[in-house]
C-alpha cells in the first residue's frame, strides 16, 4: 500500500518540480520589467542588455528540455514526465514571446529603424522572430481540444517543431558563429536528434523491453548524456550568471 | 462498434479542414516574418542587414 502511494507521489513531485523551474526566467527578469513598467531611470537600458541573455537563453533551454522528453522515454520507458513536453513548449512560447516584445520595445539604442528593425533588421533577428512566429501554431495546437479537432493530422502540425529547431540553430549560428553558444547548441542537439532517428529509437525500445544489449545501451547512454551535459551545463551557467545580474539590475553592457 | 460511414466521412472532412487552417496559419507566420525581414532589408540595405558589430544582440 505504502509502495503504491510512493509510486504515485514521486512522479507527481517530479512533474511539479520541473514545472516549478518554468518560473525562473520570469523571476530573473521581474525586477527589471517592474522598473521598466514604473519608468525608472536606466530601466530601458537594463532590459535591453538582459532580455536576450536571460529570456533568449531560457527559451532555448526550455526548447531543449521539451525535446528531451521523448528521448528520455525511449531510453528509460518512463511515462510520468510526458506531460512536461506540452508544459515546456507552452512556457517556451511565453518566454520567447516576452523576449521578442521586450526587444521590440527597449533595444532602440542598439538597433536603428524602430520596433520592426529591432526584431527583423538583421539576419539573426529575423531568424529569432521567425522562430517565435513558428511557435504560434505549435502552441495553439498543444492541447487535447486541438488533438481531437485535428485527429491523426495533429502530429503533422507538431512536426513544425523540427523546422523550428533548424531556424533556432540558424539564429544562433548568425549570432555566435562557429563558437560558444552555437557549439553548445549543437552539443545538446546531436544526442536529441540521434535518439529521434526511427531505426535507433525502434532498436533501443525493443532492446529495453527484451532486456538485451544492456552494456551497449549503458555505454551509448553515457556517451549521449555526456555530450548533452557538456552543452547544457554551459547554457545553464550562462543563464545563472546573466540571470543573477539581471535580478539585481546590473546587467553587463552590450 | 461501427460508425456511420457518413458521420465518419464528415469527421475526416472536418479534420482535413482543421489541418488546412493550421497549416495556413503556419504559412502566414513564416511569410509575416520573412516580409518583415524583406522590408528591413529594402529600407536599410544589405550591409546593415548582414553586418553585426561584436557584442550586439547578445553580450557574449
Amino acid at each position: 500500500m505504502r509502495a503504491r502511494s510512493r509510486k504515485r507521489v514521486l512522479p507527481l513531485l517530479g512533474v511539479w518540480f520541473f514545472r516549478g523551474l518554468l518560473v525562473i526566467p520570469f523571476a530573473f527578469m521581474a525586477p527589471e520589467i517592474i522598473s521598466l513598467a514604473l519608468g525608472r531611470p536606466g530601466s530601458v537600458a537594463n532590459v535591453s542588455a538582459s532580455t536576450a541573455d536571460v529570456l533568449g537563453t531560457s527559451s532555448f533551454l526550455l526548447f531543449v528540455m521539451m525535446l528531451a522528453v521523448t528521448p528520455v522515454y525511449t531510453m528509460t520507458g518512463w511515462r510520468w514526465h510526458l506531460i512536461l513536453r506540452r508544459d515546456y513548449g507552452v512556457a517556451m512560447f511565453f518566454t520567447a514571446g516576452t523576449d521578442l516584445t521586450l526587444a521590440a520595445i527597449t533595444t532602440g539604442a542598439t538597433f536603428p529603424g524602430g520596433p520592426l528593425g529591432r526584431i527583423a533588421g538583421h539576419t539573426f533577428l529575423l531568424f529569432g522572430t521567425l522562430s517565435v512566429f513558428l511557435l504560434i501554431p505549435l502552441t495553439l495546437t498543444a492541447n487535447r481540444g486541438a488533438m481531437h479537432w485535428l485527429g491523426g493530422r495533429w502530429k503533422s502540425i507538431q512536426r513544425l517543431t523540427y523546422v523550428l529547431w533548424v531556424t533556432i540553430l540558424i539564429h544562433l549560428a548568425f549570432l555566435f558563429g562557429l563558437s560558444s553558444f552555437f557549439l553548445d547548441a549543437l552539443a545538446v542537439s546531436a544526442p536529441l536528434a540521434l535518439l529521434r532517428v526511427p531505426v535507433v529509437r525502434r532498436r533501443w525500445r525493443s532492446a529495453r523491453k527484451a532486456r538485451t544489449n544492456r552494456l551497449l545501451r549503458i555505454g551509448a547512454a553515457l556517451a549521449l548524456i555526456g555530450l548533452f551535459s557538456i552543452g547544457y551545463s554551459q547554457l545553464v551557467h550562462e543563464l545563472a550568471v546573466k540571470g543573477t545580474a539581471a535580478f539585481v539590475q546590473r546587467p553587463p553592457s552590450d | 462498434m461501427h460508425q456511420d460511414p457518413a458521420a465518419y466521412a464528415e469527421v475526416k472532412r472536418r479534420r482535413l479542414r482543421a489541418w488546412r487552417v493550421m497549416m495556413l496559419l503556419a504559412l502566414v507566420c513564416i511569410l509575416a516574418a520573412l516580409a518583415l525581414g524583406a522590408f528591413e532589408l529594402h529600407a536599410h540595405g544589405l550591409n546593415q542587414f548582414l553586418y553585426r558589430a561584436p557584442g550586439v544582440g547578445a553580450s557574449k
